[in-house]
């Protein structure tokens, strides 16, 4: 994980230019898209189990998450990795958000995703506020601060 | 070719279980490939799908490659009880592979390939340049292209930039990728498989570990970048190292996890040269005692060599990126260096080869 300065550097601040669109099926076969997450903060994480510094990330995303699921969501998004080998991941180290499933790569490209990991925090008009490269550890009180800038600004209640 | 059903059923050449082991009493420490003597090997490589459900296809990657100085792919033979079996070409490579498909009704989906072929060390002499035989303006292209995973703008470019400032010869380039890798990354021993070879994430997240297909992808990206025609080889060591090295080479018959895949770069003096700075990373993790520093002669000596030469211990499968396996429902594959297999409930994980199941086994072929 990343000190101050390094942090800085990975979390960068993005005008509110609007998310591209997401709609992809998750590991239990579902689709899900940007709009059930409705009224929430949403943290767009691509990820891949071979990435060494994704896995402490998706434990760091899970606590996040179950701090604040009222206010904030996670969607993660495997980037081209088998199903079966995600399923027998995720068996052994669960997690309490969705996991999607972007089997030809073509959402890391449509979100112009050119490392792993990669995490957009879209506020509640779906624009993206933040756009992190690599690891981050999201308990960090830096980092909680910024998503609670955002929560603020849209009106929201802190946490 | 597509065989039938009952002629599948033919059983191929038993597989000895015996491997021949060479002689490590007369190893040596010095790691310095030269041609010699040719020398031929079997691979054999048997799928058993653990959970067939619906419609279970494979594809087997079999040796295509072929440089009339040091690799010549051999005859291969196959025993299934599927329903077709047929040897296809992936069309833009060239990679050969055996595509095969089973009946929904196929209780213990199997197939058994068995595949020859013959090696020898390799050596370019590079202090002699020579006419070799020139690279088409196809395979120019071909080979200083991005593929899905190493693309040769942004920061690999800026980095291959960086790196060859100041060269005045292809080689001097050449060498200094690979001199730059040896020294900057390293070998991570909590990598799956052999890596995957996402050359942009490695160099911008700065974590510049990982094993072969993420540290000589990085060289093949680097060199293209730089504007060398080059090219990941992916293979399978297949016999023990014959210097000595017990990280460059397979520990027995069972080579199921010992894919390696190794980099050439084309230099218009020399022809396509051999390098493999992963495998001095691995000599550095990996040879007894484990963790040598750079400065240990057994380093140094796999270092010198590396550039300019490997040891013929090793199959070739092909140098093909983001594969479209036909008739597949999953994406297309970055490399075809592991067996594949689908079901009714998707891609196999072909780094898992215990729960797939696979099993692949080698030994030398002695007339």
């Amino acid at each position: 994980m990343p000190e101050a300065s390094a942090l800085e550097r990975r979390l960068r601040a993005v005008s509110s230019e609007v998310a591209p669109a997401l709609a992809l099926a998750d590991l239990h076969g579902s689709q899900r898209d940007l709009e059930q997450q409705a009224g929430k903060i949403v943290l767009v994480h691509f990820f891949a189990t071979w990435c060494e510094p994704c896995r402490p990330e998706l434990a760091s995303l899970s606590k996040l998450i179950a701090r604040n699921d009222d206010t904030l969501a996670v969607l993660a998004i495997s980037v081209a990795e088998p199903p079966l080998r995600l399923q027998r991941f995720f068996e052994k180290t669960p997690v309490n958000f969705p996991v999607l499933l972007d089997a030809d790569r073509a959402a890391m490209k449509a979100w112009g995703v050119s490392m792993l990991p990669a995490t957009f925090v879209l506020d509640h008009k779906r624009a993206v506020r933040l756009h992190v490269e690599g690891d981050i550890d999201w308990l960090r009180p830096d980092v909680l601060a910024r998503l609670q800038e955002i929560e603020r600004e849209n009106g929201g209640n802190t946490w | 070719m597509v065989i039938s059903r009952r002629k599948v059923l033919q059983a191929g050449a038993a597989f000895a279980a015996t491997m021949a082991c060479p002689n490590l009493a007369a190893a040596q420490s010095i790691f310095a490939p030269k041609p010699g003597a040719w020398r031929n090997f079997q691979t054999m490589t048997r799928l058993e799908i653990g959970e067939p459900t619906g419609r279970v296809q494979a594809w087997v990657p079999l040796p295509s490659f072929s440089d009339p100085e040091w690799f010549r792919p051999g005859e291969n033979k196959w025993t299934t009880n599927a329903e077709t079996a047929e040897i296809k070409r992936d069309p833009k490579y060239g990679a050969e592979f055996l595509h095969v498909t089973w009946g929904e009704r196929e209780p213990a989906p199997f197939v058994e390939v068995t595949s020859n072929f013959s090696t020898r060390d390799r050596s370019v002499d590079l202090s002699k340049p020579r006419n070799g035989p020139a690279l088409s303006e196809a395979e120019r292209e071909l080979y200083t292209s991005a593929t899905d995973l190493i693309p040769t703008g942004g920061v690999v470019k800026e980095t291959a930039d960086r790196i060859t400032a100041g060269a005045t010869t292809d080689l001097e380039k050449a060498r200094r990728i690979y001199e730059w890798i040896v020294e900057n990354t390293y070998r991570d021993p909590k990598t799956r498989g052999c890596g995957v070879g996402d050359v942009a994430s490695l160099l911008k997240s700065g974590n510049l570990g990982g094993k072969c297909a993420d540290l000589n992808a990085l060289y093949v990206g680097l060199a293209r970048a730089a504007g060398l025609p080059a090219r990941d080889i992916y293979g399978l060591r297949v016999a023990p190292s014959k210097f000595g090295y017990k990280s460059l080479g397979a520990g027995s018959e069972t080579v199921t996890k010992a894919q390696h895949c190794r980099a050439e770069v084309f230099l218009s003096e020399f022809g396509w040269v051999p390098v493999d700075p992963a495998d001095v990373r691995k000599v550095m993790l990996e040879e007894p005692p484990g963790k040598l520093p750079i400065s240990n002669p057994k380093v140094a000596a796999a270092r010198k060599a590396l550039f300019g030469s490997w040891e013929g211990n090793w199959l070739a499968y092909n140098v093909a990126h983001d594969i479209a396996l036909p008739g597949a429902k999953g994406p297309k594959v970055e490399f075809l260096m592991y067996p594949q297999a689908e079901t009714a409930a998707g891609r196999l994980d072909s780094l898992d080869p215990d729960a797939f199941v696979y099993r692949i086994a080698a030994k030398e072929v002695t007339a």
